[in-house]
């Protein structure tokens, strides 16, 4: 049994806060009870993403992703969102481990559409047919199209944290990604079970996420490269430990980055590890490009690819042709890395802009996008984390 | 004596003396109406078939008591907000209870076994939603998309003139995500992460010989196709099954809307002030 708990943006900082329920303080055995019965995260859906707030992250050019700031099935407001999101946690519990010697947020990723309409899916920004059914069913119930059949957007349209309901905030998200060795109920529980998942804002984005202090240079090349990675490193979800024997000792750990498209959706235009780590005390973070698209080369002082270009027509959301790749893959070594720090990698890849769910049901309808919204957004794929494990 | 006498005349002995009678007669009384919780051997078998059907293995008799004792506390509370009429106006029982009548309703219309003549002229109109997906085992090498200055599709060219020749593909491909050879699988599933002209390419290559260049979503491949069934219609008695539960079910369905409709006649709906017709 595990149970795979969802929608920590709408909790208002209680689903990671650093106590128990009670306010009474976390121990070894809970946090064990815990990551038991909790091992992974809903980390998109259809309610918002909960991987990470522009607030916490200022840093993350890509963090401002479906928002949702609203209680779920309420109107009332999300004020703390420290506590609410998954990559704050997932440091919090790192530097719970370093200060207090448990880590009761050591948690895979899936994502997942939560519709409750009876049709599975709805995460196609295309084809977004509702989450509920009956109340948001329609354009105009959802916030997409103008009221009452108007051609054009009232001036006073309120945003999303004014309007009357959420679903306007709402984005067309989520699916789970599994590495199991076969499509049986043993092989996919036991994948959930180690964490060996990642999550997708919708599109079939397929990521591969492994780390090493052995492999080769020239892994990302060979074709035997996922048998080589299991044999010589850890997928998604695991744990690496310092490394040892007079070859590696002290070296920085290397990371298998491989990331394909959908092909029934865009292109890829980069692939990035999130890095989490433990640094006097205290918990940082870092995003890493570590694959660009189109051949654009990498600038390792400020680690960001160039932007591709890649646009959108706005009349037809057709996306530009011959931007983005089919796939991303490389070997990237952690040029940070400190023996001594406790650290979380995971890795994120993201398509082209694509139209947003909302701008097609607008089109569809020949009426301009709602103003409040966003027009297009960034779809992409997260991996499980992979835990460095500096003390046994 | 004369004393006793006296109290024995006193107006409000007799009252009290009265007043205590009538109170132990109605105490008893009213004993005797208290609403009784009674589980029967019934529901003690139940309970004990519900726990043994979780944990695998009977109650003790510790359990036992435990699961009675809960059975009991959760009848007085119902039976108390029952009475204290907390069912109504909740959206959780209003829900269960329409769940149940429409459970009843399609019991209701539980419909006679249907004939075989009629599930056969059922199948005739229904017969492709049983067809079988045509299902291809392949070998592939593939060029990725993203090498520079088209190179892929001039490579997968070079590649399959070589196959042709050696009869076997030689291993100039590029690391693919995807499996570089199937058994026996499912065009549906192909179409979904290779797309159409692909798989199309699967259906009616020839077997047995390296194919292509064949360009995919992720680039060109060159493909050997080593075996192919073809979709294939159903035969009856192989879905005879399904068919009738696809019969059976459009029957209730039916019969559900009917009755529905049967309940809008016998009530009058008003909504927000205006009455439906």
């Amino acid at each position: 049994m595990l149970s795979i708990p969802h929608n920590s943006n709408g909790s208002d900082g209680l689903m990671f806060e650093p106590t128990r329920r009670d306010g009474s303080p976390m121990d070894r055995a809970y946090a064990e009870l815990r990551m038991r019965n909790e091992p992974l995260v809903e980390i998109t859906q259809i309610k918002g993403t909960s991987e990470v707030h522009p607030s916490l992250s200022p840093n993350d050019e890509w963090a401002n992703f479906e928002i949702m700031e609203r209680y779920i099935g309420g109107s009332q407001s999300v004020t703390k969102f420290h506590g609410s999101y998954v990559r704050e946690a997932l440091k919090d519990g790192i530097l719970m481990r370093e200060k207090v010697g448990f880590n009761p947020f050591k948690m895979g990723f899936i994502g997942s559409s939560d519709t409750h309409n009876a049709a599975p899916g709805s995460v196609e920004e295309r084809n977004y047919f509702s989450k509920v059914g009956r109340s948001d069913g329609l354009p105009e119930q959802r916030g997409s199209t103008p009221p009452k059949g108007a051609k054009t957007w009232p001036d006073d349209t309120p945003d999303s944290a004014h309007a009357l309901t959420p679903y306007q905030a709402w984005g067309a998200s989520g699916l789970a990604g599994v590495w199991a060795e076969e499509n049986s109920r043993e092989a996919i529980f036991a994948a959930l079970r180690r964490k060996e998942t990642f999550a997708t804002s919708g599109p079939r984005i397929r990521v591969r996420f492994f780390a090493s202090y052995d492999y080769p240079d020239d892994l990302a090349h060979r074709t035997d490269l996922v048998h080589e990675a299991y044999a010589k490193g850890v997928p998604m979800g695991g744990d690496l430990a310092p490394s040892k024997g007079p070859s590696s000792k002290g070296r920085a750990p290397k990371f298998l980055i491989w990331g394909v498209r959908d092909p029934n959706s865009g292109y890829l235009q980069r692939a990035q590890v999130v890095k989490g780590w433990v640094e006097n005390g205290a918990a940082r973070e870092q995003v890493f490009d570590v694959a660009c698209s189109d051949k654009l080369a990498l600038n390792r002082t400020t680690w960001r690819c160039p932007d591709n270009g890649a646009g959108v027509n706005m009349a037809t959301c057709e996306p530009d042709r011959f931007k983005g790749d089919v796939e991303l893959r490389t070997l990237w070594t952690d040029p940070t890395f400190k023996p001594g720090q406790r650290a979380f990698y995971y890795l994120r890849v993201l398509e082209n802009p694509s139209c947003r769910w909302s701008t097609w049901d607008a089109l569809r309808n020949g009426t301009p996008p709602n103003p409040t919204l966003a027009k297009t957004i960034v779809e992409r794929a997260w991996s499980s984390p992979i835990w460095y494990e500096p003390r046994a | 004596m004369s004393v006793l006498r006296r109290i024995a005349r006193e107006p409000l002995v007799h009252f009290l003396l009265i007043g205590a009678l009538l109170f132990g007669g109605l105490t008893a009384v009213k004993s005797l109406r208290r609403p009784v919780v009674r589980l029967d051997a019934q529901d003690l078998n139940q309970l004990g078939a519900y726990w043994e059907a979780q944990m695998q293995r009977p109650p003790s008799k510790a359990e036992l008591a435990g699961i009675i004792g809960e059975r009991i506390d959760e009848e007085l509370l119902a039976r108390e907000a029952l009475r204290l009429g907390l069912d109504k106006g909740d959206m959780i029982v209003r829900r269960r209870l329409a769940q149940k009548m429409a459970f009843a309703t399609d019991d209701v219309a539980q419909s006679a076994e249907p004939s075989e003549a009629t599930l056969r002229a059922d199948f005739a109109r229904t017969a492709d939603r049983y067809a079988a997906a045509g299902r291809v085992s392949f070998q592939q090498v593939f060029f990725s998309g993203d090498r520079p200055h088209g190179g892929a599709a001039k490579a997968a060219g070079q590649a399959l003139e070589r196959a042709e020749e050696g009869g076997r593909a030689d291993p100039t491909g590029d690391p693919f995500l995807f499996p570089l050879a199937y058994d026996d699988a499912s065009l549906q599933d192909l179409l979904r992460d290779y797309g159409a002209a692909f798989v199309k390419t699967l259906e009616t290559a020839p077997v047995g010989t390296w194919q292509g260049p064949v360009l995919s979503p992720y680039g060109w491949h060159i493909v050997k196709v080593t075996a192919r069934r073809k979709a294939a219609a159903t035969a009856f008695e192989a879905v005879r099954d399904q068919v009738r539960d696809a019969w059976l079910a459009e029957r209730r369905g039916a019969a559900n809307a009917a009755f529905l409709h049967s309940l809008r006649k016998r009530y009058r709906v008003v909504v927000a002030g205006v009455p439906e017709d």
